[in-house]
């Protein structure tokens, strides 16, 4: 991964530090026996083996800065430690779900070895939200439906034979949900929880727009170990007899991608209008001249490897 | 050759991309392809740049979700 990073104020970059340098002590004081494989594993999803380049990185679900968008929309005053909290309990559930993640998509290294370290991302992704919410509290509620929907939805993904755009709206919408457990919980902390449907409704755009780009971008990855994605059942529908992926990607795959990314976005862009956030709408425009060269880089790159098949053919 | 073969070979085997993107015509006939001049200036016309700025995309990164 080439670890493209989108500009974060200090302070946001400054609590996502934190929360991975709490996390790694946490490790370290209560698993030392474990700390050294699971930091390893930490630090081989990020390209710089920077745990935290990883989450600032471009392409990710903006899980640890939606909440801070959401929070800096209201009229309340920051509450620092709120947030380093809901950092802290997001990276460690992040790095549960991708542990399992790993092991489900047969992509694991050392995931079977450290994996009964889930059980402490487990206990401090949750443990954060008892300190601010009693067990009577609606935010829990959320919690359970999101946190139940993430791993209902990996198990669907993972049987599902041919995804049209309904199930494709369907599958990414649920895939990030999670992500929406610190959003509820900050618009419960800062009093705008009747704000929250909007927010969630541009979780769910932003979801299948990144979806969308994933589809493209690892489309040889997918095909490969047999994946089934949107973009892939595009092919597998419309390729022409005989024509193999890489030339319906030349003859219309890369422009039609091109085209659904373009048109998410343009559901991003709108669903985040009514949000009053100027970092979300900064952040809308840097993904916009993202995916701009990166679409045109996408294109190119397909027309030079075609050339290099034909030649090798 | 295979389609997928020929995707590994070029984004993942650095010596064969290496060698095509150098010399295409000795690398062609090493590795037994037909080495007709209007392939070699096929390939001396890809612009791997192009490539190279994709080459995640292709090869075998792993990706956020």
């Amino acid at each position: 991964m080439s670890g493209e990073t989108l500009a974060y104020d200090a302070a946001a970059s400054e609590c996502i530090d934190r929360a991975l340098e709490r996390l790694s002590a946490e490790i370290r004081d209560r698993t030392p026996n474990m700390a050294p494989a699971v930091s390893n594993w930490m630090a081989s999803l990020s390209h710089s083996r920077t745990p935290a380049d990883y989450f600032k990185d471009i392409r990710g679900f903006p899980m640890l800065r939606l909440p801070r968008w959401l929070a800096e929309s209201t009229d309340a005053n920051e509450d620092v430690d709120f947030q380093d909290g809901l950092a802290y309990s997001t990276v460690s559930g992040y790095y549960f779900v991708r542990l399992i993640d790993n092991l489900m998509d047969n992509q694991a290294t050392n995931e079977k070895a450290i994996l009964s370290i889930s059980a402490l991302f487990h206990t401090e992704f949750q443990r954060i939200y008892q300190e601010y919410f009693a067990a009577t509290h609606p935010f829990w509620e959320i919690y359970r439906r999101e946190w139940a929907r993430g791993f209902d939805s990996a198990a669907a993904e993972a049987s599902a034979t041919d995804i049209d755009e309904d199930r494709f709206y369907q599958l990414s919408a649920t895939k990030t949900c999670a992500g929406k457990i610190p959003l509820a919980a900050t618009a419960f902390h800062f009093s705008a929880e009747d704000r929250l449907p909007e927010w969630n409704n541009f979780c769910d755009a932003l979801s299948a727009w990144i979806q969308m780009r994933d589809d493209m971008s690892d489309w040889y990855r997918d095909h490969r170990c047999g994946a089934k994605t949107f973009f892939l059942s595009r092919s597998n529908a419309n390729r022409l007899p005989d024509e193999t992926l890489l030339a319906w990607l030349g003859r219309e795959g890369a422009s039609w991608g091109t085209e659904q990314l373009q048109g998410m976005h343009q559901k991003v862009r709108k669903a985040g209008a009514p949000l009053n956030s100027q970092s979300l709408d900064r952040y809308v425009d840097e993904l916009e001249s993202w995916m701009v060269t990166w679409t045109s880089n996408f294109g190119r790159a397909i027309a030079e490897l075609a050339k290099v098949a034909k030649a090798l053919a | 050759m295979k389609f997928e073969t020929m995707i590994d070979k070029v984004m993942n085997d650095p010596s064969f991309r290496e060698g095509i993107r150098t010399d295409p015509e000795g690398t062609l006939k090493a590795h037994n392809f037909d080495a007709h001049p209007e392939k070699v200036e096929a390939l001396k016309n890809v612009d791997w740049s192009s490539l190279d700025k994709v080459r995640d995309s292709f090869g075998d990164d792993d990706s956020i979700c």
